[in-house]
């Protein structure tokens, strides 16, 4: 990709010269980008195959608008892009379907049913959030955003992101316990 | 201690979260064919203003516009709209600071998909998951349907057996799961047998201060458990769960039944 600096430009954003420039640079944004949208959206939706077109879309719109995407940091502008998708008929195309062991990570063939069942729990304790607080408790606790990067996000007031957090917050523990890590021992 | 939880949340999300393979070789083609589509249909959306603009001017003359459009009455999206079904209705509102900052109703069905409606607005209604509670049952991880609620018992010592079996996460402390996973049990639509032999088990967990004849924040009777910094107020003819309260908010339970309808608007 060339390198080429107008005057006015920023200094350290190359100015693209060509489309198959950005293709290039935008499919290399995908690559890094990409596990953790799928993350995002997993937990927005609380459903993969769901999670899937949601990270599709959110790409597709940051690539509408990779000009301005990737002024500074395109990954927050593409997670904001998903945060921002509708994730409210997430339910609707849920499948209960059980991964087979060859599905699984390295590692996980051990256990899956357990995995499965725990990672319904989370998934159920999500879903009795509505849209919003979800949106909120997922960029603020789960993906450690700070508040004013979630209320600039979500187009919402800092009050609301700390209200609405803790509010979300007391509900999750309300449903999963004090408890909520490790995996049973026996 | 909310952070506590939030940075166990995330360890455990960090352990649960599913591989997906995002496919992402049609994501460039697609974002252009979308925008040729935009650019075509705000040319046609032009086009066609246009010619009714046209239309309009020639074959009628100017009349001004007094009447208003009727207000639009809030329905539930008619993609959401169940038969009739059964449901576990529950109705709750959070407090923070003594403030009502949210109010949830919610229906999880029976079979099906079941509804969640924030703060009274049914254009805001979302579809939620069927019933189920996650459990271990015989050392098998599985979700306790509707129909299997009847597997719990309601004999207290059962009942903890039961509980010690059946939750699946280990912290360190299994008291505090099942703690929680009773709970959970006394939220669901379960007997009333089975809610006053879950609190007796639960008053009985070490660290469990009881307190008969409390009243709640909006003057409730029941009464009121204390464990770890949390406390559940309950009603200890029904067994329902009255008030919640943990960190700095609290849960104030204001319905809990079972109904055969979905709202309609």
């Amino acid at each position: 990709m060339s390198t080429v600096t107008t005057r006015g430009e920023p200094e350290d954003v190359p100015v693209l010269s060509a489309p198959a420039d950005r293709d290039e640079e935008f499919a290399a944004f995908m690559a890094t980008a990409t596990p953790a949208l799928a993350r995002t959206a997993w937990l927005l939706c609380g459903d993969e195959h769901r999670a899937e077109e949601l990270v599709q879309r959110a790409l597709m719109n940051t690539y509408l608008a990779w000009p301005r995407a990737r002024q500074r940091d395109p990954l927050a502008y593409a997670r904001r892009t998903l945060a921002n998708l509708r994730i409210d008929t997430w339910r609707r195309h849920r499948r209960e379907v059980l991964t087979s062991p060859t599905d699984l990570p390295e590692g996980s063939r051990e256990a899956p049913a357990a995995q499965h069942a725990d990672r319904d729990q989370l998934v159920r304790a999500l879903a009795t959030l509505t849209a919003r607080q979800r949106r909120i408790v997922v960029l603020r606790h789960l993906e450690g955003m700070s508040e004013r990067e979630v209320a600039d996000d979500l187009g919402v007031s800092l009050g609301t992101v700390k209200s609405t957090a803790s509010r979300g917050l007391a509900q999750l523990r309300s449903v999963l316990g004090d408890t909520t890590t490790g995996r049973r021992t026996s | 201690m909310s952070e506590d939880f939030s940075r166990a949340l995330r360890e455990r999300v960090d352990a649960l979260q599913p591989r997906i393979d995002v496919d992402t070789s049609h994501v460039i083609s697609g974002a252009r064919r979308r925008r040729t589509l935009r650019r075509s249909a705000v040319t046609t959306v032009v086009l066609t203003a246009v010619v009714v603009l046209v239309v309009a001017l020639s074959a009628q003359p100017w009349t001004s516009w007094t009447s208003t459009p009727p207000a639009a009455t809030p329905t539930v999206p008619t993609e959401l709209v169940a038969p009739e079904g059964t449901y576990w209705h529950t109705v709750w509102e959070i407090e923070t600071d003594g403030v009502v900052t949210g109010r949830t109703e919610l229906w999880t069905a029976r079979t099906g998909d079941g509804l969640i409606v924030p703060d009274g607005d049914l254009t805001r209604a979302e579809p939620q998951a069927t019933f189920g509670l996650s459990v271990r049952i015989d050392g098998t991880a599985t979700t306790l349907t509707w129909d299997r609620l009847d597997e719990i018992p309601a004999d207290p010592a059962a009942l903890d057996a039961f509980a010690r079996a059946a939750f699946l996460d280990d912290a360190g402390d299994p008291d505090t799961a099942v703690l929680a996973l009773l709970v959970n049990i006394v939220r669901s639509p379960v007997s009333q047998d089975v809610r006053t032999a879950a609190w007796t088990v639960a008053s009985g967990l070490p660290g469990s201060i009881v307190t008969t004849g409390a009243t709640g924040s909006r003057g409730q009777a029941g009464t009121l458990l204390e464990r770890d910094g949390s406390t559940y107020l309950f009603d200890p003819t029904s067994g329902l769960l009255l008030e919640y309260t943990a960190l700095d908010a609290r849960i104030i339970y204001l319905e809990q039944d079972v109904t055969h309808t979905l709202p309609t608007g």
